[in-house]
């Protein structure tokens, strides 16, 4: 036991000096009985006070009361005794009924702020349509302009998300035909195997996942456009050059990405052929095979440009 | 709870809490004060008398509360951590007499302990002096002192233990 020398010497204390427990009994049923206790100890009600003493002894309680009031009622709520347990189970059940109403506290401070949230967003929207009206006309139309511009900015928007799902619809229509067209070349003219055959599957489903993936990551779908705020601070009239400069090196980089990707594809098929099925596999290229891994971007072009249309093709992919 | 209750409450619990308090390391006096003020708290509250145990280590968490508000109020600091635990280990060591029959025990084998051992105890714990002046008085070098007390602390241990087993 960590404190067992400690009580041991306790008790040698005790039976050295032959002191006794005292008997509190009478002391304890005095005070128990008295309506205000006598004093701090009770022992001094078993003696006399000189009235003197007594005057100074409650001046000095009063002085420290006021002094020391705030400190001993902290004191008095932090060493208050907890509640008398009957058995472990008692104490859990009353930790536990403490836990749920602490819970239940919360969940009302919880409540209650939601409730001052609502509340503070009408009077806001209240205040807002109060400083509207009170507003100068000029500042009402430039209000107007600016929710005017906003509403098209969102339909732009929304108006460019549907046009890239439908490019890239449409680049997941390609892809597949053109899997189905190189396959047939491969057989036919490079005779590869069946097991080639499976192998140059598994190239071209990537092939075709990250064409697609390269076109919707390039869509300048979430950048800022024209007139909207921008995150580096600048606003209207402050913009970097036109919108039709902004997005046009996405385009580029898109179709470099293509290229690279188509350049890989050729290369990963032509490994899996032999020395005979290369020279065989380069002359099919040579005479136009490939589809659209052997040529440029054009083919991955969203279908609504119209190549003759310049405004179109300059527009693309706004 | 009436007065019947009352009485048999103190009569049954005032040695033991007393003790407790002695042993945290009140003063005899100030044990007094707070084995009153102990009772008064709990009769202070709505209190049921189940069993002796439950009573003695409620009592015993109401005095050490009152210990360390006490020494709170008088600006002295009592570190949480040297209490914390204690109550368990009191009730292992005092049993349900409250260490009396430990106290009974040690007074016997006092006896049995030479003059110059009994000397150098009495001079430590119950005159309270310290360790140097013991060993001037028993013309005893400090070490002297100490290794004479822990074989007299050894020797009362060893007879406390064989006492109580015999009473058992």
């Amino acid at each position: 036991m960590k404190h067992e020398d400690t009580f041991f010497d306790a008790s040698l204390r005790e039976a050295l000096s032959g002191e006794a427990p005292p008997d509190v009994l009478a002391r304890v049923l005095a005070r128990a009985s008295a309506p205000v206790s006598a004093s701090a100890t009770g022992r001094s009600s078993a003696g006399r006070m000189t009235t003197r003493r007594w005057t100074l002894r409650a001046l000095g309680a009063l002085c420290l009361s006021v002094l020391a009031g705030g400190a001993a009622s902290f004191a008095a709520v932090w060493f208050a005794p907890a509640p008398q347990p009957d058995t472990i189970e008692a104490a859990l059940s009353a930790a536990e009924k403490s836990l749920d109403e602490a819970q239940a506290r919360v969940a009302e401070y919880d409540a209650a702020t939601l409730r001052r949230q609502a509340e503070l967003e009408r009077l806001s929207a209240e205040l807002s349509a109060l400083e509207y009206a009170l507003s100068a006309p000029e500042e009402k139309v430039e209000r107007a302009m600016l929710a005017r511009e906003l509403k098209r900015e969102e339909r732009a928007k929304e108006a460019e998300l549907a046009r890239r799902e439908r490019h890239v619809a449409w680049a997941q229509e390609v892809s597949k035909k053109q899997r189905g067209l190189i396959l047939d070349g491969l057989v036919s003219t490079v005779g590869v195997s069946a097991e080639q055959k499976q192998g140059a599957e598994k190239i071209l489903d990537g092939w075709g996942d990250s064409v697609v993936e390269t076109i919707r990551k390039h869509y300048p779908d979430d950048r800022r456009r024209e007139g909207s705020p921008r995150p580096d601070g600048r606003g209207r009239g402050e913009r970097r050059g036109s919108s039709h400069e902004h997005h046009r090196p996405d385009a580029r980089e898109c179709g470099d990405s293509v290229m690279t990707i188509n350049r890989e594809t050729l290369d990963s098929l032509r490994g899996l052929l032999d020395g005979r099925q290369q020279l065989a596999f380069d002359g099919w290229l040579q005479g136009g095979g490939g589809g659209v891994l052997k040529r440029g971007t054009e083919p991955w072009l969203p279908p609504a440009v119209d190549l003759d249309d310049v405004q179109a093709f300059s527009e693309w992919p706004r | 709870m009436n007065q019947s209750d009352i009485e048999s409450l103190v009569r049954a619990h005032q040695t033991g809490i007393w003790r407790y308090l002695r042993a945290l390391g009140c003063s005899a006096a100030e044990a007094e004060d707070l084995t009153q003020e102990t009772f008064l708290e709990v009769l202070r509250r709505p209190f049921e008398q189940r069993n002796e145990k439950s009573s003695a280590a409620y009592l015993r968490l109401v005095a050490r509360h009152q210990m360390l508000m006490v020494r709170r109020k008088g600006g002295r600091e009592v570190g949480l951590a040297e209490v914390e635990g204690i109550d368990a280990e009191w009730n292992e060591y005092a049993g349900d007499d409250g260490g009396g029959l430990k106290v009974e025990a040690l007074k016997e084998c006092l006896k049995g302990l030479d003059e110059r051992e009994r000397r150098a105890l009495e001079l430590r714990y119950k005159d309270e002096i310290p360790r140097e002046e013991i060993g001037r008085a028993l013309d005893l070098s400090d070490g002297g002192v100490k290794n004479l007390m822990e074989r007299a602390r050894d020797k009362l241990k060893r007879c406390m233990e064989r006492r109580l087993k015999e009473n058992q």
